[in-house]
């Protein structure tokens, strides 16, 4: 009862006084009294009801009528909502004919039809109140949907049909009704006349008469549900209402809980009459479970969002568009607020390709403008501009200076942790960790300092100098790239680091943002990229490979112009001396040179290279890169070849001249071929010598092979000869499925066999068997079991084991045709195997 | 079974002897004179720890030594980042270097929520046991749920300096 509004309250004050005069009204709480007079005067109305009734058609058809009609109703949903508001679950059950009576209602209806007496002094006000304390409303719906789909008050009024009212007394039955409410009430009677006097006169005004009428008319309306649903809307619709009204809160609580089943259930009877019943409470009903619990509503929404979202952008793309995008530049805002390194991975890799392509398509139009500039047209300008391109000149001089990077660090921005680290090896070990600590200290450090601790300022601390050394840094959202290196690096290899970044960002961005410490669980192939960082660039003698030639020709151009007298003397020793730099950059910067200490010295003429080297080869290629900075001087190669080392060029020549040589001699057919060799440090190795073809004698196979063996410069000879010696050019044949030697080839065959491998100790045989396609249980494993049967006779008769090998092979020998007889497939066939070489 | 590394922190006050506790621990020296840290010093040890499974694991820890917190200036949370755990250190001979222990509890979880802390009353060597007993109290109450235990360490005499640090890198690999 403490939850009546004030105004409710008023209103109760007020009836109370009306029925009952000030004395009493101080005597008893006012709810207590109320309930039963307005169900007495409830009960007269029906009284009044029950004499129009032996009029009426019997009390069942009706209700009947009214309940078959019920799908069609007009409005569905305001019987819904009707029974959610009115009915309260005790009378429900029982007997409480004051409220369910659908007279009662009518008079209600009537009466809140007029606006003045609604708010202040009719008593139908409180009748939603006091159904509010007396029945919570979720109950009743539940009761409702558990029952049946059928609005409650029509179902009540089939159960308790006027003809059962007929039968009780009414004074009884209301006594128990209350009875379940409040102590029964013991009020004199005439009190309550007086007050149901007051009641009727302010209900139905003085004219009393008039009374019988109205029932006759809702008598009437009541056969039809069209008319009792224009009779029952405006109720329902004031009703709710003004329980929207007075308590939101409560409608809302009260509805939540089922209003996914009591829309499932009710949508499938008329979809848009529930849509508009529900609509008004609905999303005061779910704001307020957002507020109670958020989570719930989360995992309720949560797993369809995707699809929801997905479907509405198939099937209206603009309205999904329309309705995020004021909220999008927002969204990302923040996002960038709260979470800026997400966004930087994120968008990193597509804003550095995109920057980097803009900026391609600017170098390609100056290329194309130097192109322009290089018609006769142009040159004239050009010279003029020689003066000023000096500069440039220098600039991409100094660019071509070979650059060393000595370390790639991947570092975890926040911790300061090594994910990986790559290193040249022939240089100083570095620390990983205490450096990528250091520079991810001093990071912060400048960043804090200069951006006074604005995290949201996209400055980053790019590049750390000393010395002729620095340290590039270039940062994504959780990592960064620490580049040491050693001169100035070409602007390609800036990109190269972004496009490395890109990568593995795309790539192992979780990776990396999740890491702890556990080199175990970064993928090697973060690593071998990084390596590619390392080793890409220092093996690249170019840097500037797909560098516009047009620009580069122009640059020719200058450096030729530079170079014409005139020009003071000391400007050209200082070119010149950047050019020795240069080359000895690039001699150090290549696999092969770096470890060589070799020397250049430019003069005005000259180019003199000097120093030691243990090969001509490397004597030649230390001048080949030169050749850049060569220009109109004349190279004076003064390196030292220490040892004479094996030219591949002129290996190969040898080669083929004794492949020549021994290609004369009978029984000798064969081809060779010589393939150089280098090392991972891309070192001249000693290389190989393929010989393939047939010899006769085993004697002229071992000497052929001998002879490639001994040119200088080649190293290893893959010797597929086949040797035919005399004897061992047999074969054995076998019966069909059987890998049983013959008497016969035990006893002549395999002797022959045993003699000639007797003869020549050192050399093998294989022994391969074979088992047709065609042969009857033929099988790999026959052909198996022949070989074997084969090297077991001559292990027995005294030959190692070590130099015999058995396979078998399914088909036929390849030197046995598929029509030739089958037999000759069922055979086992030797190969000599040539003893390996001392070199 | 590779290394890994982890980044753990000192923090508090200035002069309570962040730096000789890690001096202590990593070159096991101590020097009776100040240096006051500027900005961040990074030191390093690998060391081996026993985790609950009896498996043994290699750690390349690294120290990040902070300048210590005064009334002018705080200390820079990016140098927290990523820091697995933090030692609290506090003097025992001030006092009030107890009861900021709480501002950089709460800057450090701050930073890193799922960090684990020690906290060392530093300098035992110079002050009565009893006066320790009610100075453990007083950091008692600033604990939070992140603090997992307060030592009383002495980097002049090594007293729990290995304890407080193997187990703080404990505390870390099992937060993991
Ligand atoms: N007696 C004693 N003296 C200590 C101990 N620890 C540190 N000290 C001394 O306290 C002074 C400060 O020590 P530091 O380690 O430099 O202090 P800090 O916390 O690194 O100081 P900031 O770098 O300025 O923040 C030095 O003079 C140390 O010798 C200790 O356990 N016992
Ligand atoms: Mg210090």
């Amino acid at each position: 009862m403490q939850d009546y509004s004030p105004e409710v309250a008023r209103d109760l004050e007020l009836l109370r006084k009306l029925l009952l005069g000030e004395e009493t009204a101080s005597q008893a709480p006012s709810e207590t009294i109320k309930r039963p007079l307005v169900d007495n005067i409830q009960t007269q109305l029906l009284d009044e009801l029950d004499r129009h009734e032996d009029m009426s058609p019997p009390a069942d058809m009706k209700v009947a009528d009214s309940e078959s009609n019920s799908p069609t109703l007009n409005n569905p949903e305001s019987d819904r909502e009707f029974s959610s508001t009115l009915n309260n679950p005790e009378s429900d059950r029982e007997s409480s004919p004051t409220l369910n009576n659908p007279e009662s209602d009518r008079e209600f209806s009537s009466t809140l039809n007029n606006p003045e007496s609604d708010r202040e002094s009719s008593p139908i006000p409180n009748n939603p109140e006091s159904d509010r304390e007396s029945s919570p409303i979720p109950n009743n719906l539940k009761t409702d949907r558990e029952s049946s789909p059928i609005p409650n008050n029509l179902k009540t009024d089939r159960d308790f049909s006027p003809l059962d009212f007929n039968e009780l007394d009414n004074g009884e039955k209301i006594a128990i009704a209350d009875s379940q409410i409040v102590p029964t009430d013991t009020q004199p009677q005439n009190t309550e006349e007086q007050a149901l006097q007051q009641l009727q006169m302010l209900l139905f005004g003085p004219d009393m008469s008039n009374l019988e009428g109205k029932v006759q008319q809702i008598e009437q309306q009541l056969f039809d549900p069209d008319a009792l649903m224009s009779l029952l809307v405006p109720i329902i619709v004031e009703l709710l209402d003004r329980k929207v009204r007075d308590s939101k809160e409560e409608m809302a609580h009260a509805l939540f809980p089922i209003v996914d089943r009591l829309i499932l259930e009710r949508s499938q009877e008329d979809k848009i009459a529930m849509s508009q019943a529900l609509a008004n409470v609905i999303p005061d009903a779910i704001s307020q479970q957002i507020r109670e619990d958020p989570e719930t509503i989360i995992q309720a929404i949560s797993p369809m969002m995707g699809g929801a979202i997905a479907a509405q952008l198939h099937h209206d793309r603009d309205t999904v568009i329309s309705a995020l995008a004021p909220a999008m530049g927002r969204a990302i805002k923040q996002q960038m607020e709260s979470e800026r390194d997400v966004m930087v991975d994120a968008l990193y890799p597509i804003v550095g390709s995109t920057v980097s392509r803009y900026l391609g398509e600017a170098l390609q139009e100056i290329n194309d403008k130097v192109t322009n500039t290089l018609s006769i047209q142009g040159i004239k300008r050009q010279v003029v501009a020689a003066s000023r391109g000096v500069s440039t000149a220098e600039l991409i001089l100094q660019e071509a200076l070979p650059c060393r990077v000595q370390a790639v660090f991947l570092v975890h921005k926040a911790s300061g942790l090594t994910i990986t680290d790559v290193q040249r090896l022939d240089t100083l070990k570095l620390e990983p960790d205490m450096i990528a600590g250091m520079l991810t200290a001093i990071r912060s450090f400048v960043k804090d300092c200069m951006d006074g601790g604005d995290t949201g300022s996209n400055s980053e601390l790019n590049e750390i100098e000393y010395g002729d050394s620095k340290i590039l840094l270039e940062v994504a959202g959780f990592c960064y790239l620490a580049v040491i290196l050693q001169g100035d690096p070409p602007r390609t290899f800036l990109r190269q680091i972004r496009e490395t970044l890109s990568w593995l960002i795309q790539k192992h961005g979780d990776v990396i943002e999740n890491y702890d410490g556990d080199p175990d669980t970064v993928p090697p192939t973060v690593r071998s990229r990084i390596q590619d960082l390392l080793e890409d660039f220092s093996n690249k003698p170019k840097p500037y490979q797909g560098f516009p030639w047009a620009l580069t020709g122009l640059i020719t151009v200058i450096l030729g112009i530079i170079a014409v007298p005139g020009i003071i003397f000391a400007q050209n020793q200082r070119f010149n001396h950047q050019i020795e730099t240069a080359i000895e950059r690039a001699w150090y910067d290549s696999a092969d040179l770096s470890v060589y200490n070799l020397d250049a010295e430019v003069t005005g003429e000259k180019l003199i290279l000097t120093g030691r080297v243990p090969n001509e080869q490397l004597r030649d290629r230390a001048a080949m890169f030169t050749e850049a900075f060569q220009d109109h001087r004349t190279l004076d190669n003064q390196i030292v070849a220490v040892n004479l080392p094996p030219d591949p060029a002129q290996t190969e020549a040898e080669v083929q001249r004794i492949l020549q040589l021994v290609s004369e001699r009978p029984g000798v057919e064969i081809s060779a071929e010589f393939k150089p060799r280098f090392d991972e440090d891309k070192q001249l190795q000693p290389g190989v010598v393929a010989i393939a073809g047939t010899i006769e004698r085993l004697e002229d196979a071992i000497a052929v092979t001998q002879a490639f063996n001994d040119i200088p410069g080649v190293g290893k000879i893959t010797n597929t000869v086949k040797v035919e010696i005399a004897g061992l050019d047999l074969r054995l044949y076998f019966g069909i499925g059987s890998a049983q030697l013959q008497p016969m080839d035990l006893s002549s065959k395999i002797p022959l066999i045993r003699r000639q491998l007797q003869q020549h100790p050192n050399i093998k045989l294989k022994l391969i068997g074979y088992s047709p396609t065609s042969e009857p249980n033929g099988s790999l494993d026959l052909a198996q079991k022949r070989a074997e049967a084969v090297k077991n006779a001559l292990v027995q008769q005294g030959i190692n084991p070590e130099r015999l090998s058995a396979v078998g092979q399914v088909g036929m020998p390849s030197d046995v045709t598929k029509t030739a007889a089958a037999w000759l497939g069922r055979s086992v066939l030797l190969e000599v195997q040539l003893p390996p070489l001392n070199p | 079974m590779s290394v890994i590394s982890q980044k753990m922190c000192l923090v508090g006050d200035f002069g309570v002897g962040k730096t000789s506790l890690i001096r202590r621990f990593v070159d096991d020296q101590f020097s009776d004179e100040y240096l006051s840290t500027v900005g961040v010093k990074i030191s390093r040890k690998a060391v081996e720890v026993t985790l609950n499974n009896q498996t043994q694991q290699k750690v390349q820890l690294l120290i990040w030594d902070l300048e210590g917190h005064t009334k002018f200036k705080s200390i820079a949370p990016s140098y927290l980042q990523g820091a697995k755990g933090a030692l609290i250190v506090a003097d025992v001979t001030r006092p009030e270097t107890i009861e900021s222990l709480t501002n950089h509890i709460e800057l450090f979880t701050s930073v890193n929520p799922k960090g684990a802390i020690l906290l060392a009353l530093n300098k035992t060597d110079l002050v009565e046991p009893n006066t320790i007993e009610s100075l453990t109290n007083l950091a008692e109450k600033q604990a939070s749920d992140r603090v997992f235990g307060i030592y009383q360490t002495s980097a002049k005499t090594g007293k729990d300096v290995d304890t407080i640090f193997s187990d703080l890198v404990l505390k870390m690999l099992e937060a993991r």
